[in-house]
């Protein structure tokens, strides 16, 4: 046995492994013949290529040049264009009544957006599948317009004012005698305002806590929804399609082109999106609040 | 059946396989180029050319799934390590999962060992 044999086998082995590579890209073909050449040296180095027959059976192990070179080609052309990836599994997760907490907050709290807050609650609280008709229609009747029929009840219902005369009649001497005051009150009684106000402002909030009572049961009770997780930066988890980027425009602007109809349209789109989760839903709804406002008041202001 | 469509069907598993089990190697210590192809070529029937892993570990290094460094040996040259990455493990795990279902539902089809 020689150094020289072995040293001759390994540079020949490395020659063809050379000759054979030159199909791969530049830098491909270096890194290959260093990391053969290195995988050789530390078998030297560990004593497993000691004799002549130890460096066949190294080389043996590694395989013909051209099969290796073949295996790089493999990676290069097909697998290297598609690393593989577990495609997302669907995860349970526990249904919450969000569309309807919407609903309710748009009933109560929403209201006080004229006309329009109300309308939006309406709207969440019929597309619901958790209540039964009739209770939603309690949902709508109770109290038209929630909280907010106040604005309504202030311009349209005349001010208790009081107002006050003095009659009287002149004596035979012509003298003016001046009979006793009377005042006359006009408008509701204060009791009256008082208690309208207060059922205006309570019942919509009672019938609000019994429909949230309600959906929370009813979604304990279901399943599981089942719900791929996004992944981001890939093409199938993406959170924006047609109806996502509909809906944020309709959300956005729609309530200055068509005023009441647009954020509608929009609220439906958000809330029928197959990619957003129910957190961007919510996220959504509650930023459209302002442009649904803004508009309003523009909307309001053109008709005054 | 003819035998060459059988390790036909089987070389292309085992390629496709492969890299799985370098990340699971990986996936305990960080090791050096020639101890772990000689810890792949011992695993029965698994690399038939050991010379192949070594474009498949540039690709998994170009996808970021594993990473190298090199450290000096005492023994010879500087060795060049290879250590699976955060994201080489998360892939590693997801197939592991599919890997089991996929064998048991094949095992479950196939006929049975014959003694």
């Amino acid at each position: 046995m020689t150094t020289s044999t072995i040293d001759q086998l390994v540079s020949d082995y490395l020659g063809r492994l050379n000759q054979a590579a030159y199909v791969l890209p530049a830098d491909r073909r270096a890194d290959l013949l260093d990391e053969i050449s290195e995988h050789i040296a530390s078998a030297r180095a560990a004593g497993a290529a000691a004799d002549e027959a130890a460096v066949r059976t190294l080389l043996d192990r590694l395989g013909e040049p051209e099969e290796i070179v073949a295996a790089a080609r493999d990676d290069e052309s097909t697998r290297g264009a598609e690393p593989w990836h577990a495609p997302p599994q669907p995860v349970p997760v526990a249904a919450s009544p969000t569309l309807e907490t919407w609903a309710v907050v748009m009933l109560t709290i929403g209201s006080v957006i004229p006309v329009v807050g109300w309308l939006v609650g309406v709207l969440l609280l019929w597309m619901s599948r958790r209540w039964r008709w009739p209770e939603k229609l309690a949902g709508t009747l109770i109290v038209p317009l929630g909280p907010g029929l106040l604005w309504f009840l202030a311009v349209l219902l005349p001010a208790r004012s009081e107002s006050c005369s003095v009659s009287g009649h002149r004596d035979s001497g012509g003298a003016f005698v001046q009979g006793p005051m009377v005042c006359a009150s006009s408008g509701p009684p204060v009791w009256l305002g008082a208690t309208i106000a207060i059922v205006v402002v309570l019942a919509p909030i009672a019938i609000g806590a019994v429909l949230l009572r309600l959906a929370h049961r009813r979604a304990r009770t279901e399943p599981p929804v089942m719900r791929t997780p996004v992944v981001v930066g890939t093409a199938a988890g993406s959170a924006w399609g047609a109806t996502e980027v509909a809906a944020v425009v309709c959300l956005g602007v729609g309530g200055f082109v068509v005023p009441l109809v647009g954020p509608f349209v929009g609220l439906v789109l958000a809330w029928s999106s197959p990619r957003w989760t129910d957190r961007e839903k919510n996220i959504a709804t509650a930023l459209a609040v302002v442009p649904i406002f803004l508009a309003t008041l523009v909307f309001v202001g053109f008709l005054v | 059946m003819e035998p060459g469509r059988a390790s036909n069907t089987l070389s292309q598993l085992r390629r496709g396989v492969l890299e799985f089990c370098v990340l699971s190697l990986l996936g305990d210590e960080s090791l050096y180029g020639f101890d772990l192809v000689r810890r792949l070529g011992d695993v029965d029937g698994l690399v038939t050319s050991e010379g192949t892993i070594y474009p498949l570990l540039g690709r998994l290094r170009r996808e970021g799934w594993v990473t190298t460094a090199w450290v000096e040996s005492e023994s010879g040259p500087p060795r060049r390590y290879y250590s699976v990455t955060s994201q080489g493990r998360g892939a590693l795990a997801a197939f592991a999962e599919e890997w089991r279902r996929f064998r048991d539902s094949v095992d479950r089809l196939l006929p049975s060992e014959t003694p």
